[in-house]
């Protein structure tokens, strides 16, 4: 019967077409959406393209500042993009906004056509280099002689030499990275989407629990007639939502990796927090769908308002109200389905170890389990006030 | 299958819907084997009375036993052999008429061979064989009725119960529908019949409740029941021109014990008689008055209805 009952369901659920298609297209279009209004940012975050910058320098051996400027300049990941030229060159360069500035090496000069950020970054550089250019001078005075320096006839290789060595950057810890995944706050909206989709999934259950109840619909009170127990129908009808869902779920994941969210790379764990994320889901959909005085609509009004407040909770509307709910009320996140979701991604893709994604699992589980088991209590032998 | 040879023993069931008392200490017995029909207006509590029957209702007091035993929503072993035929179509949009009937069968018998038997006979039986890859929406109203029966029947229950099946159906699928149920009956199920439509119940029930607000008004065969009023014989006649001296002696003849003229109609009641037709004639004949078309009407269960609640079934 089971088997029957799920298979029979399995059915009717793929040829409900507009029903899957909006479980499907939902979270997709949800990922769509989230992913062009965040993607200038997220793309500004993740990507840095360096400054373009005109250099004007009349004697390019005596000055130190140049060494300095090529080595910025010098890699794949370098902070400007150096261009030599004459000054009327750079001027008309910056004119037509082909460079952001142009630095006069010889009296450590900076012009720029704007503020900016890319400006701001340019007068830090030269700011620095002052800094040392006053801190080697004072040096040097004691050292090698300001005068044979200043010259220009020797002290150039010690000069450059003693820039190496102020220039190197020794550190006293090493720094170790808790993952290779990523730590992009942009992602916790992504986390909330699937949260969203999963809890959404309660909709189902609902109706599921409405065709089983005689008092709802005509194909409920068929089933109430016949000698096959309620926790029968629920379970089994229950799994195959549970397995539409997932893969569902799991088809949004793929469209979400696709389009460029970084989930990191631990796939299984991932596809156990969207199983179990389903499962709460259902779960919801079936304590509330229980509730045999309620009207169909009601309920789906109910479980519609949970699912949004827990998202929301979760980080969906705004980055950081989990945040603040763990600071204050700690218990919330522990509780709210949409948090631990999305605190399970987080944690996959955050921590090295399992710890606290095993923690939401767990939790997650044991509050679906529960929710089932009441469900089931208030609809079996169930006698109806009115049919 | 019990040991008093009733199928069902309703006693005394109270059900009440806030201040409504919908069932008011109705008490029923059903025999095995027979058609039962429960006649009555619509909110009489023909189908409260089977969703009670079927641990589908709570009630506020009664005992209920089928085949013997009490009923409980637990009681699957009682379920086993009870069919329902809703008074809603109770069907699957999404599944095909043989997967929908397959499907509600299955909810009874596991064995796949002996399920799909059942199927094919069922689709035979209701006619709707050719439709069997259908999905329901492409049905006609008639169609869906069926396949509503076929799938409360297919395991060939011994108790079945159909609740007004032949609401919103063409008078060709309810005739259908009608030999449908005598048929069963004949394959030795027990039938339950509820309906507003007094032909249908005259049709085929053996025995008939008449109900009326949650109690029962009236119960036998039909020749029974009918028996229970006074008026045994309407004649109606198209005549003109009767003035109040004739309408006089017409009441005072043999067995007339109501008259009534109106628009050219002539309507006389009569409580037992056998000539009572020939015996107008004559008197036409004797007073020279002019007649033209003739009805005669033996009673029907609605002038039961009408002699027992003073209202028509129908109102």
């Amino acid at each position: 019967m089971f088997i029957r009952d799920f298979l029979y369901t399995i059915k009717i659920l793929m040829r409900a077409k507009v029903s899957l298609f909006w479980t499907l297209v939902f979270p997709i279009l949800l990922a769509t959406f989230m992913y062009m209004a965040f993607g200038n940012i997220y793309e500004q975050d993740e990507m840095f393209s360096n400054i373009k910058v005109a250099v004007v320098t009349e004697d390019e051996s005596a000055n130190g500042l140049n060494y300095m400027l090529d080595a910025l300049s010098d890699g794949d990941d370098a902070l400007l993009s150096v261009t030599r030229m004459s000054e009327s060159d750079a001027e008309k360069s910056l004119a037509d906004e082909e460079v952001e500035g142009i630095i006069y090496t010889d009296d450590v000069k900076l012009t720029v056509a704007e503020s900016s950020v890319n400006a701001s970054i340019l007068e830090t550089v030269l700011s620095e280099y002052k800094q040392y250019e006053h801190a080697l001078k004072d040096i040097y005075k004691d050292g090698i002689g300001l005068q044979q320096y200043m010259s220009g006839t020797s002290g150039v290789d010690d000069m450059s030499n003693l820039v190496e060595k102020i220039s190197e950057q020794r550190s006293y810890y090493t720094e170790k990275a808790s993952t290779e995944g990523s730590q992009n706050v942009y992602n916790n909206y992504f986390y909330a989407i699937f949260a969203m989709s999963c809890l959404f999934a309660s909709l189902s259950s609902i109706e599921m629990m409405s065709n089983l109840q005689a008092n709802v619909s005509a194909t409920g009170k068929r089933k109430n007639v016949s000698p096959q127990r309620k926790m029968t129908f629920v379970l089994a009808e229950f799994a195959a939502l549970l397995l539409i869902h997932f893969v569902v779920e799991v088809i949004s994941f793929i469209y979400m990796s696709c389009i460029g969210v970084d989930f990191g790379d631990r796939v299984w764990e991932i596809l156990l927090t969207l199983f179990v994320g389903c499962f709460i889901g259902l779960a919801i959909g079936v304590i509330v769908g229980a509730i045999s005085k309620l009207a169909e609509g009601t309920k789906i009004g109910i479980v519609i308002g949970i699912s949004m407040v827990m998202s929301i909770l979760s980080d969906l509307c705004i980055n950081g109200i989990k945040y603040e709910i763990q600071q204050h009320v700690p218990i919330i996140n522990k509780l709210n389905p949409a948090a631990l979701i999305s605190d399970s991604f987080y944690a996959l893709n955050v921590y090295s170890d399992h710890q606290v994604f095993t923690e939401n699992i767990v939790i997650m589980t044991i509050e679906a389990v529960v929710l089932i088991a009441v469900g089931i209590l208030m609809v079996r032998r169930n006698r109806y006030a009115s049919v | 299958m019990s040991n008093s040879g009733n199928a069902i023993e309703v006693t005394n069931l109270v059900k009440r819907y806030k201040d409504l008392l919908a069932l008011d200490h109705f008490s029923l017995t059903v025999k095995e084997g027979e058609i039962l029909g429960l006649l009555g207006p619509n909110g009489s509590g023909k189908t409260t009375t089977i969703n009670c029957i079927l641990s589908l209702l709570t009630f506020d007091k009664g005992d209920i036993k089928v085949f013997g035993k009490e009923m409980k929503p637990d009681s699957y072993d009682i379920k086993r052999e009870i069919g329902v035929v809703m008074q809603d179509v109770a069907v699957f949009d999404e599944l095909t008429v043989y997967e929908n009937i397959d499907y509600f069968c299955g909810l009874y018998i596991k064995d796949k061979e002996k399920r799909r038997k059942c199927v094919e006979e069922t689709m035979d039986f209701v006619d709707i064989a050719d439709y069997r890859k259908f999905m329901p929406k492409k049905l006609s109203g008639g169609l869906l009725r069926r396949l509503n029966i076929a799938c409360g029947i297919a395991h060939k229950p011994k108790l079945i119960f159909f609740d007004e099946p032949t609401v919103a159906v063409d008078p060709q699928s309810r005739n259908r529908i009608l030999e449908g149920i005598k048929r069963l009956n004949e394959e030795g199920a027990t039938i339950v019949y509820t309906s507003h439509y007094m032909e249908e119940v005259e049709q085929i029930c053996d025995r008939i409740v008449i109900m009326d607000k949650g109690k029962s008004v009236a119960v036998g065969t039909k020749d029974e029941l009918k028996k229970m009023i006074k008026n045994t014989e309407t004649i109606k006649v198209e005549v003109f021109g009767l003035n109040d001296e004739q309408m006089s002696e017409l009441r005072s003849q043999p067995h007339v014990y109501e008259n009534e003229y109106n628009g050219g109609m002539l309507t006389l009641r009569y409580s037992g008689g056998r000539h009572n037709l020939v015996r107008l004639m004559e008197f036409f004949k004797e007073h020279d008055i002019s007649f033209g078309r003739v009805v005669t009407e033996l009673p029907t269960l609605n002038d039961v209805f009408l002699e027992i609640t003073g209202k028509e079934l129908r109102d």
